[in-house]
């Protein structure tokens, strides 16, 4: 059985200027162990797949679908159970390390709160005792415990916020654009620690971001989101080599590569706007490949060669 | 030590000062001037006088081979108006203190409160501290204060409700941004109830505008409670305030008597500056952005 398996997912906001679908029957799995990548443009779904997850959807999302995490249904399960298992099951890793962390409590205090809130720790002296263990082990000098989240560099504080989503040991950890308001270098040190985490803890990941070069580098299968539907989902390394959908392509396309000779060729357009998308398949405004029928026609997900692709140039 | 730069660090040193003064009057005045304060009788080895009423500022007066200097003169029932002035102070800090506490603590409760848990809660306060806000504040304490008598707590109520719109709807006001704060969501993400979630991620991050709030609220509170004692509200003769002095000087100032009023009008005037100079030079020392937006 799979560790979580999203269902047929839908959300819709619903906002003043109109009905908005951010995500439209996406069903995908993640298995023990797996960094299952999750990759799109803004406004693809992506984050809202992740909140969605976590349930931390604004009140004006409406959700249909279900979200098994080890067989139980997070989206319907009482508040009580719930905060439960967030933290503790499930935890989950900000875009921003600079709002993430409460400014006015102490780093050890965050994981002091944490520890006891759930348990895991009977007194305060222990869960500082495993937090200056686990930090270190991820970069950060134990005496940073005393600090204040304004004392540290936004790397510093990614790591924390790592911590903070490693210390009570879940099963999956949600990261949503974690290096994104990093500089480049850190990005760097921040990858080569997820991937760091992922060999030695063996947590099971959904890894969300805009960028296929990290996906390529850190998960084991990749998503590929446009416009709240799942374009292509397989290996990583399949996907990358031989991408099926135009989209992927695309974004493939549109990473630098340093010494690359190959031309770095952005996508054309802008992605749709969700209050209406358009006809047929969603990416036929911007495809190059667009024939009458996607214009017209919803291209369904069809298995080939052990992924699964949403075009009817391949069916 | 160096002397103080620019107006918020003079404004800081000036105020702290009065501030200062005032609540050692209020700690120790009392014992300092004695009973000159609330009568005219003086005992000296065993044989009692009586001060005359009236008399003007620096008055000399033997009695029993004591001299007595009156430097701020006599009221019209022969009270020394300096043991009267000094010993004031006790009644309106008190209360402004006890008043400020109160809408403090209860604003702050019932803005997390609404701010926190919002929808049908949040409207019905909101609408009822809006309808408090829309009263001019002097009115409804009087309305209260009427209503509750005479009494230190009773006066402190009464200023107290008037100024709990005020912490609640900033205190509300910062909830509001703080519920979606990305550290809040990664608490609540992280399995937090909403009862940690309040008092140790949002309260905390409130506290430094509810500070910046108190001195200002402070200084309100003394001149709402001068005007109710102005009135007759609240207190007691011949318990020794400012504001019920002032309207008894009020009525003897035409007459020539100038220094009954003038001097505990004065000591409104001198308290709420100290305290307003401290709120505002704090708050532009302490968050100098603000002041230049």
């Amino acid at each position: 059985m799979s560790l979580l398996r999203v269902q047929d997912l839908w959300v819709r906001y619903r906002t003043r200027r109109g009905v908005v679908e951010a995500l439209s029957g996406v069903s995908l799995s993640v298995e023990e162990g797996e960094v299952l990548g999750v990759v799109g443009e803004s406004g693809s779904g992506k984050s809202t797949l992740g909140l969605a997850v976590i349930r931390l959807l604004p009140r004006s999302a409406e959700v249909r679908g279900s979200v098994l995490l080890n067989g139980k249904d997070l989206t319907s399960l009482p508040e009580e159970e719930l905060r439960r298992i967030r933290g503790r099951e499930v935890s989950m890793v900000f875009q921003d390390p600079y709002s993430s962390l409460n400014p006015v409590m102490r780093i050890g205090d965050h994981f002091v709160e944490l520890m006891m809130e759930h348990g895991a720790a009977a007194t305060r002296e222990e869960a500082l005792e495993a937090a200056g263990e686990l930090l270190e082990r991820l970069g950060v000098p134990r005496e940073r415990l005393n600090d204040y989240p304004h004392q540290l560099s936004g790397g510093q504080r990614q790591r924390v916020a790592i911590g903070l989503a490693l210390i009570l040991k879940p099963r999956l950890v949600i990261a949503d654009e974690i290096t994104t308001a990093l500089d480049a270098l850190v990005e760097r040190q921040i990858i080569d620690l997820v991937k760091e985490v992922k060999r030695e803890y063996r947590t099971s990941m959904l890894f969300i971001t805009h960028n296929m070069g990290l996906v390529a580098e850190v998960a084991d299968r990749v998503a590929v989101l446009y416009a709240g539907k799942l374009a292509e989902l397989g290996e990583v390394r399949e996907v990358v080599s031989n991408p099926l959908h135009p989209y992927t392509e695309a974004l493939l396309r549109s990473v630098p590569r340093i010494g690359g000779s190959r031309e770095l060729r952005p996508i054309p357009g802008e992605p749709p706007d969700m209050r209406n998308p358009p006809p047929g398949c969603r990416f036929h405004p911007r495809c190059p490949l667009a024939t009458e029928r996607c214009r017209r026609e919803e291209p369904p997900l069809v298995e080939r060669g052990g992924r699964l692709v949403a075009c009817h140039l391949r069916s | 030590m160096r002397l103080p730069r620019g107006f918020a660090e003079w404004g800081l040193a000036v105020g702290t000062a009065l501030v200062a003064l005032f609540v050692a009057l209020a700690l120790a005045g009392e014992s300092l001037v004695g009973q000159l304060a609330v009568s005219n009788i003086v005992v000296v080895d065993g044989r009692v006088y009586e001060v005359p009423p009236l008399l003007p500022p620096g008055s000399r007066l033997t009695v029993g081979g004591r001299e007595l200097v009156f430097i701020m003169g006599t009221d019209q029932l022969g009270r020394d108006v300096f043991a009267r002035v000094v010993s004031g102070a006790r009644f309106v800090l008190t209360v402004a203190l006890l008043s400020t506490a109160i809408s403090a603590a209860l604003g702050t409760i019932l803005g997390l409160l609404s701010g926190y848990v919002g929808g049908f809660l949040d409207r019905v306060l909101s609408l009822v501290m809006d309808s408090m806000y829309a009263f001019p504040g002097l009115i409804l304490a009087i309305a209260i204060a009427a209503l509750l008598g005479v009494g230190v707590l009773n006066i402190s109520m009464a200023i107290a409700v008037v100024y709990i719109p005020s912490y609640y709807r900033m205190v509300r006001g910062v909830v509001l941004s703080l519920k979606s704060a990305p550290f809040v969501e990664a608490a609540v993400v992280a399995g937090a109830g909403p009862w940690s979630i309040v008092t140790r991620h949002i309260l905390p991050n409130v506290v430094p505008q509810i500070v910046s709030l108190l001195p200002v609220s402070f200084a309100d509170a003394i001149i709402t409670e001068a005007g109710l004692t102005f009135l007759g509200l609240g207190i007691e003769p011949p318990t020794p305030d400012w504001g019920f002095d002032l309207n008894k000087g009020r009525q003897f100032f035409l007459a020539g008597y100038w220094w009954i009023g003038v001097f505990p009008g004065l000591m409104i005037i001198l308290s709420v500056l100290g305290f307003l100079l401290v709120g505002e030079s704090l708050n532009e020392l302490l968050n100098p952005r603000k002041v230049e937006a």
